[in-house]
């Protein structure tokens, strides 16, 4: 007893030192008084959206079908796939949905969908439960309500099993040479990498899910559709415990699936977002609380199937209402030396200030173009950015930051 | 263990302070969803639409799971602490009054209220709004075993000058038991105004708690960023020895879906009520000793008076900016701006200016569903 007292006392003391040092770095970013110019930015809808002001949200069924993986050409010609070492038995090899009403799946996507668009976007809710009664002593012009339905496809494999990895003991004499003690470890992992050694089977959990949503948005007196119909897809993979490279899904699928998904960077953004929400901590203890952060993660606890099923939904719940709603973005812009006034209202926000600020000013440098363009596009003003970015670069055909700000509003 | 916690708390604080200004405390935060005519609101029913509980064990690779059946009773009591925990917010809330009524609750769901708020059909008056949800909810418990190779070193001395002595390391593979849980809840709240009918606000929110004890031991960096906000928020850490609050313990299931619900539903509050929130706005340094001292004990109001009258005789910027603040902390953003602007006039290039029209017009632009409500005042 007395041994793992002494212990735990070690790990505290080496636990708090680990702490005292993050808390020294980050207290010295947090304090730096050094100008950080973070603009988010509103884009706007990505397809029009004419004469719309009501929203009601239509059916949403389960249909059954196979969920298209990205880039199956490309799969399609890369032959049989199930053949690697890596890939676990059954292999799993495509998404086939079964209708299967069971998994709240429709429920959950309408139910992100109502959130954002409740959320982010310019219209009045005026149905968000899928039933067709909906308000009927109030119901507005029929001509300005837009009703939104879908398909869905939905399919998901979870794995509970084991797999047998070798575990290779051995003893080491460390009064050796240099050399031998590193041909004896060479030979260790070679033996462990063959397969020799104990073959103990270990735990893992593996949950493989895919997600395909088809979105329709038709004017409810005409029935004829406002935006055009557009398929979103989302997937997600990923295993708890066992061997990190092996899997359900053949490498090809795998690494398909993580080029058009972003969450093997999970674990970049858990690293800079929590050094955020610690910020968060001491700034804003109260949306610390009801953002959720205060609540424990630990990362090595597999998902439930829940969370997984939530996380398909609102991605592709995201995806749309980008589609019909103007959005935010972050991004980290230069401003540039031009006039100080104007250069403080942008490093302050203000940039509908600076707008009106610059616009007086009638003698712009090639800088105050920019800068004035720098602030129409942090206001969501993307076509009069351009304008502005255009004419500094009219001024000054070599500045790279004028070219870089036409690229990024290209679109 | 509380040492270095106040000296980072010291420590923190004076660098925070060197930065030249001081801090401004609790500020009135704006409803991000405009609920100017809501006043009363009626709480309704909280619908599950799954509600799951497992109990998972792991030996030698084999899974075994247990679901564990709740019965109606037990089910409505799960709904019903999340619907309390939800009222309880909102009557802590100023400006929104809570009626007790369970005309609302009785519904099963929400396309009956829908029915029955369409036909005009409630016997409860004096309501502007009903708030009503559905709930998802899945934890899991688990008890299962980590494998990994460990080594133990044993070593004798040399006993002579042209011996090696002995220096082995024999590597064993280890079972560690652990045991985990995990919940995730997903909300969805809905608050429906009665007259003219409208749904104001739609949320759909999802939280997850996770927690294990025991295993092999991988001290990540995530364990360490846990900690570092401990210090600051939690509202237990001096309690640390008690069970409740130990890192050692799995917490009930009744304790996780406390902890999930009263995070969704404090989010919730504060889409749609205004709230009172502590943040830190630099002060600007005056001539006026006593109105920095005002504001800084949340006196707004008396420091409005004093600043009004200073600043009509001598329009000091830094004063002018002072009283912007002021107007700021109290919600009044229209005056805020207008009184931050004449600051900035009489001084453009002064950035701590600049940063308060910037926070007013950023408030504008992110909520975009905000109608200034309490310019009214």
């Amino acid at each position: 007893m007395l041994g793992k007292n002494n212990y735990s006392k070690i790990s505290i003391i080496y636990s708090m030192l680990a702490r005292v040092f993050i808390y020294m770095l980050f207290s010295m970013v947090v304090t730096s008084c050094a100008p950080k110019v973070s603009f988010k930015i509103q884009r706007p809808p990505m397809q029009e959206v004419k004469n719309i002001k009501y929203i009601e949200i239509g059916n949403f069924e389960m249909i059954p079908g196979k969920i298209e993986l990205p880039g199956s050409e490309k799969l399609a010609n890369s032959g049989s796939f199930a053949e690697s070492k890596n890939t676990l038995p059954p292999a799993v090899t495509s998404f086939i949905s079964t209708k299967k009403e069971s998994n709240h799946i429709s429920e959950l996507v309408r139910a992100a969908l109502v959130n954002d668009l409740s959320l982010n976007s310019p219209y009045q809710l005026i149905n968000t439960t899928g039933e067709d009664k909906g308000y009927s002593g109030v119901l507005p012009n029929a001509n300005k309500v837009g009703v939104i339905s879908g398909k869905i496809k939905f399919s998901e494999v979870i794995f509970e099993s084991s797999e047998k990895l070798s575990y290779f003991v051995s003893i080491k004499n460390k009064g050796v040479r240099l050399e031998q003690s590193l041909l004896a470890g060479a030979l260790a992992m070679g033996a462990e990498a063959s397969g020799k050694g104990f073959l103990i089977p270990t735990p893992y959990i593996e949950h493989l899910g895919a997600i395909e949503v088809e979105i329709f948005m038709h004017r409810k007196s005409s029935g004829e559709n406002v935006i055009s119909p557009q398929a979103f897809r989302s997937y997600l993979a990923k295993k708890w415990g066992g061997d990190p490279r092996t899997s359900h899904l053949p490498d090809v699928i795998k690494k398909t699936l993580s080029d058009a998904s972003n969450q093997d960077q999970d674990f970049s953004f858990s690293f800079l977002t929590r050094v955020d929400q610690a910020g968060l901590s001491f700034t804003k203890p109260t949306e610390y609380f009801s953002r959720g952060f205060s609540l424990r993660q630990d990362g090595d606890v597999p998902q439930t199937v829940m969370d997984m099923r939530i996380r398909l939904a609102r991605e592709t719940a995201e995806k749309f209402v980008r589609q019909i709603s103007p959005y935010y973005e972050t991004a980290n812009l230069i401003v540039l030396d031009g006039n100080p006034v104007a250069v403080t209202l942008i490093r302050g926000n203000a940039y509908q200030e600076a707008i009106a600020f610059l616009q007086n000013q009638d003698d712009r440098s090639a800088e105050d173009e920019y800068n004035l363009g720098l602030a129409f596009e942090a206001n969501g003003e993307i076509q009069i950015a351009r304008k502005h970015y255009q004419l500094a670069l009219k001024q000054d055909d070599e500045r790279q930051e004028f070219k870089d700000a036409l690229r990024r509003t290209n679109n | 263990m509380s040492y270095p916690k106040h000296f980072f708390l010291i420590l923190i604080t004076f660098l925070l302070s060197s930065c030249g200004a001081s801090t401004l405390s609790s500020v009135l935060s704006p409803a991000e969803i405009n609920t100017k005519d809501i006043r009363k609101v009626a709480v309704g029913n909280f619908e599950i639409g799954l509600l799951a509980i497992k109990f998972k064990t792991e030996r030698n690779g084999v899974w075994e799971t247990n679901p564990f059946k709740l019965n109606e009773e037990q089910r409505k009591t799960i709904s019903r602490s999340i619907r309390s925990r939800i009222i309880n917010l909102l009557t802590s809330t100023p400006y929104l009054k809570v009626v007790f009524t369970d005309e609302f609750e009785k519904l099963e769901n929400d396309a009956s209220l829908q029915q029955l708020v369409s036909a005009g059909g409630y016997k409860t008056k004096d309501v502007d709004a009903v708030i009503n949800g559905k709930l998802w909810l899945e934890i899991e418990k688990t008890d299962g075993v980590d494998l990994s190779k460990e080594s133990l070193e044993y070593f004798r001395p040399p006993r002579t000058s042209r011996s090696l002595g002995l220096n082995l390391s024999v590597e064993q593979v280890v079972w560690w038991p652990y045991k985990s849980a995990r919940g995730s809840m997903a909300l969805e709240i809905k608050m429906t105004r009665l007259k003219p009918t409208e749904i104001l606000a739609s949320t759909f929110e999802t939280r997850t708690f996770a927690q294990r004890i025991g295993g092999r031991n991988n001290d990540s960096f995530q364990n360490i960023f846990q900690g570092i906000a401990t210090p600051f928020t939690s509202s237990k850490p001096e309690e640390a020895d008690s069970i409740e609050t130990s890192d050692e313990v799995i917490p009930s299931f009744e304790q996780i879906i406390a902890d999930l619900a009263m995070s969704i539903a404090s989010n919730f509050v504060r889409r749609v009520s205004i709230t009172e929130k502590t943040v830190s706005l630099p002060i600007a340094k005056s001539d006026h000793p006593n109105t920095i001292i005002l504001i800084e004990a949340g006196a707004y109001d008396l420091a409005i008076e004093q600043l009004q009258q200073t600043t009509a005789e001598d329009p000091d910027p830094n004063d002018l900016y002072n009283l912007g603040l002021c107007f700021e902390a109290i919600g009044d953003y229209g005056l805020a701006h207008t009184t931050y602007r004449e600051a900035w006039q009489a001084d453009s290039e002064n950035l701590l200016f600049t940063n308060g029209l910037g926070r007013i017009e950023k408030l504008r632009r992110e909520n975009p569903q905000l109608k200034r409500q309490l310019e009214s005042r």
